[in-house]
């Protein structure tokens, strides 16, 4: 009996060793590429490598990098190009971040998904980020205060924005499953140079809102964090409220949002609801952060700021992107399918006349560590 | 003589059932709706698995041959039998493929697909030639290892499900896919279940219905939470263009840097598992041959049967895409033996019972 069940491991164990190392190629072999930018000229694709080199490393640094440029008729022929060029296998298992470039928003960004689903090089989980330059290449002339790579950079980036969203992120089968839905918009964020003392360093520096597969505008930073908290997302960002007789700073927490849609005679109404926690961080004034009348003054003015901005942002997309960010052709598709089969064709026109209101509901959170604010001995 | 205890007959069960499905995660038809196609699967599942146990309830001390036998006389048994072994060897083949185009698309992207498939092939036929006890000894240890893996990946899952994406409306714009669907899925697994039983010896310790019943359950409670999982992980539209859902949907769940590649966990319980099924249809087409031809069980001729259904899946399987169309005609292909035989047995057994007219007959039941 001990014999059989012996001569069931060593049947095991020869079983799956010996079935995956035909192939293996060793790491010298290999050229590992840490991300790539894409870019499309109308005609042909160009896609930018940037290389990991971890045997031009020194003392000060581990590695080094460099960038290998292809371009070919598609996004395929352009990295299998790379290969014959360099003589050595690609490796794209640490490439987790993508930079498509404005040639590629405004013509369609299918091909490159098609890539991540039907070429085996490429990983599913990447993230597409958008890039403001000229060209998606131009972005590897940038700094990161904290990597050599501008790629790894990036993903250190990516990848806390991708934790903090609650609905939506920058990962590729969250970007396949909206681009190929009817009724609701893609959004890409978008990367560019800041200024960082003498140096310019990469950042998120907006969002990028795509009707199906071609882009239809882009948000500012501002108005992407008013996005954000529409799409109950985490928005680190600082607000200020005029009360009156305080300069009130604030961000907020945790957000709610929702909306409820009608169609009738033609017209499409939305009416978006939003919920907010205020989180207070800085008064310019004289105000106790626990007197009722401040938090009320606080509460509506907050509602006012946030109220008037996030409506500027849907009145944008209604008027202007007609890309329907909130997913309110979703909705119908979803919930009242027989009313969405009728209206999907025309569903772009039909959102760009759509009256939509908004109503803000915030409550104060947190108010701070101190429950004054600090004023001189003399006033 | 060894025995199918009630245990036994569930992990296997729960394993056989499991075997290919949970890493491909899905249908083929309406892949986002498959969580609804598992339920209404159950309206075949049932009533077939129902039927096997009635049948076998009314033979305790026999195995499928013997019931077979019993019902059909001599050479009527050994028909009904061939025919058995006629679509273990069809599953093996599928099975075979299925395992091969896994490797080759996603674990072991290099390596010549004939290398995996024909070690497992041989690995399999090593296993069923060790006999049933090894079988049910690999059996356990395996559904341990599934059930430990599911225990670590589903609750790390919900860490990343998006509850929001359940698909709606609930049967999609493809309502003939969804019962094209639970017809394939009652079918594959839940109707393959008759390859299982002509696996098994005689039964021993406990009820072989309640062992039956309770592997499939087991079974189809994974799935479920597997088939919802991955559509709310992946979203439908990514859902429908995939092969292996589970897969991509754990290669996606990443906790940390500690929790990451989740996908290689379950490659390897996928492996494991696809082994014994693999085995277990090897050793059931041995076994049809050894009862065919009169002969002892380890007489049954298990390697060249691996060889065969190696062969037959590299002539007709020749890449991943036919696996899967494969797969969609596999559903109409298992009717008449996984529906038709149950059906011929159940109303051998009607006929029998009325010429039994003293009754004699059911009192060991």
């Amino acid at each position: 009996m001990k014999k059989r069940y012996l001569a069931l491991a060593f049947t095991l164990l020869w079983a799956f060793l010996l079935s995956g190392c035909d192939g293996f190629a060793e790491i010298e072999e290999l050229i590992v590429v840490s991300g790539a930018a894409i870019d499309f000229d109308g005609e042909e694709y160009t896609v930018t490598a940037e290389i990991i080199d971890l045997q031009r490393g020194s003392q000060e640094t581990a590695y080094k990098t460099f960038y290998l440029e292809s371009r070919g008729g598609s996004i395929s022929q352009a990295v299998s190009h790379m290969g014959r060029v360099t003589g050595k296998e690609l490796y794209w298992g640490h490439a987790s971040v993508f930079v498509i470039g404005p040639g590629v928003a405004q013509s369609s960004i299918l091909p490159v998904l098609e890539w991540f689903l039907h070429d085996s090089l490429a990983a599913f989980s990447s993230m597409i980020v958008l890039s403001d330059t000229e060209r998606a290449a131009d972005v590897y002339s940038f700094v990161s205060p904290t990597e050599n790579s501008v790629s790894f950079a990036l993903e250190k980036i990516m990848t806390n924005y991708s934790s903090r969203e609650e609905r939506g992120s920058a990962a590729i089968f969250e970007i396949i499953d909206k681009c190929s839905a009817d009724g609701v918009a893609t959004i890409i964020p978008v990367i560019s140079g800041q200024k960082n003392g003498g140096e310019t360093v990469i950042a998120i520096n907006g969002m990028a809102v795509f009707a199906r597969d071609t882009i239809s505008g882009i948000y500012a930073p501002e108005e992407a964090e008013l996005l954000r908290l529409l799409l109950e997302s985490h928005s680190g960002n600082v607000f200020s409220a005029d009360t009156g007789e305080e300069v009130v700073h604030f961000h907020c927490g945790e957000t709610k949002s929702g909306f409820e849609a009608e169609f009738e005679n033609g017209t499409l109404t939305v009416d978006v609801t939003l919920e907010a926690e205020l989180k207070l961080v800085d008064v310019d004034g004289d105000a106790g952060v626990l007197d009722e009348e401040f938090l009320l003054r606080f509460a509506d003015s907050a509602d006012q700021v946030l109220t008037q901005r996030a409506m500027n942002v849907l009145e944008k997309d209604v008027a202007v992107f007609r890309s329907d960010i909130l997913g309110v052709g979703q909705y119908f598709e979803r919930c009242r399918p027989e009313l969405w089969e009728q209206i999907k064709d025309d569903w772009e026109t039909v959102y760009g006349s759509a009256l939509i209101s908004l109503s803000v509901d915030t409550k104060v959170g947190q108010s701070g560590e101190a429950s004054k604010t600090l004023t001189l001995a003399r006033e | 003589m060894i025995k199918a205890d009630e245990r036994d007959v569930r992990s296997l069960c729960a394993l056989f059932m499991l075997g290919s499905i949970v890493i491909i995660g899905g249908t083929a038809e309406n892949a986002s709706r498959s969580w609804l196609s598992l339920v209404l699967s159950v309206t075949i599942a049932l009533p077939l698995l129902a039927l096997w146990v009635w049948i076998l309830g009314r033979f305790p001390d026999k195995d499928l041959f013997g019931v077979l036998g019993e019902l059909f006389g001599k050479w009527g048994g050994k028909l009904f039998a061939g025919l058995i072994g006629v679509y273990a060897f069809i599953t093996l083949s599928w099975t075979l493929g299925n395992y091969t185009s896994f490797t080759t698309m996603l674990t072991s992207r290099d390596t010549v697909k004939e290398v995996p498939g024909m070690l497992v092939a041989a690995a399999a036929a090593v296993v069923a030639g060790l006999g049933f006890r090894v079988i049910r000894g690999a059996g356990r240890i395996f559904l341990t290892f599934m059930f430990i893996a599911l225990g670590v990946t589903i609750p790390l899952s919900i860490l990343s499900v998006d509850f929001s994406a359940f698909p709606l409306p609930i049967f999609g714009h493809d309502r003939a896919g969804v019962f094209e669907g639970a017809l394939s899925l009652g079918m594959m697994p839940f109707g393959e279940v008759i390859i299982l039983l002509a696996a098994l010896p005689p039964p021993g310790r406990g009820k072989r219905g309640r062992g039956l019943l309770f592997g499939a359950l087991m079974a189809f409670c994974v799935m479920l939470v597997v088939f919802l999982r991955n559509v709310m992980m992946l979203g439908e539209r990514s859902m429908d263009c995939l092969y292996f859902h589970s897969f991509y949907a754990l290669r996606i769940l990443g906790i940390g840097s500690f929790f990451q590649r989740m996908e290689i966990l379950v490659s390897v319980v996928y492996m494991c598992s696809d082994l014994l099924r693999i085995a277990l249809c090897i050793y059931c087409c041995g076994r049809v041959v050894s009862e065919c031809l009169g002969l002892p069980a380890q007489k049954g001729c298990y390697g060249p049967w691996a060889v065969m259904a190696f062969a037959a899946s590299e002539m007709v399987l020749i890449n991943g895409q036919a696996v899967f169309v494969f797969r969609e005609l596999c559903k109409y292909i298992a009717l008449p033996f996984c529906v038709g035989i149950p059906l011929a047995c159940a109303f051998a057994l009607f006929l029998r019972k009325n010429e039994q007219s003293d009754g004699k007959l059911w009192l060991k039941s």
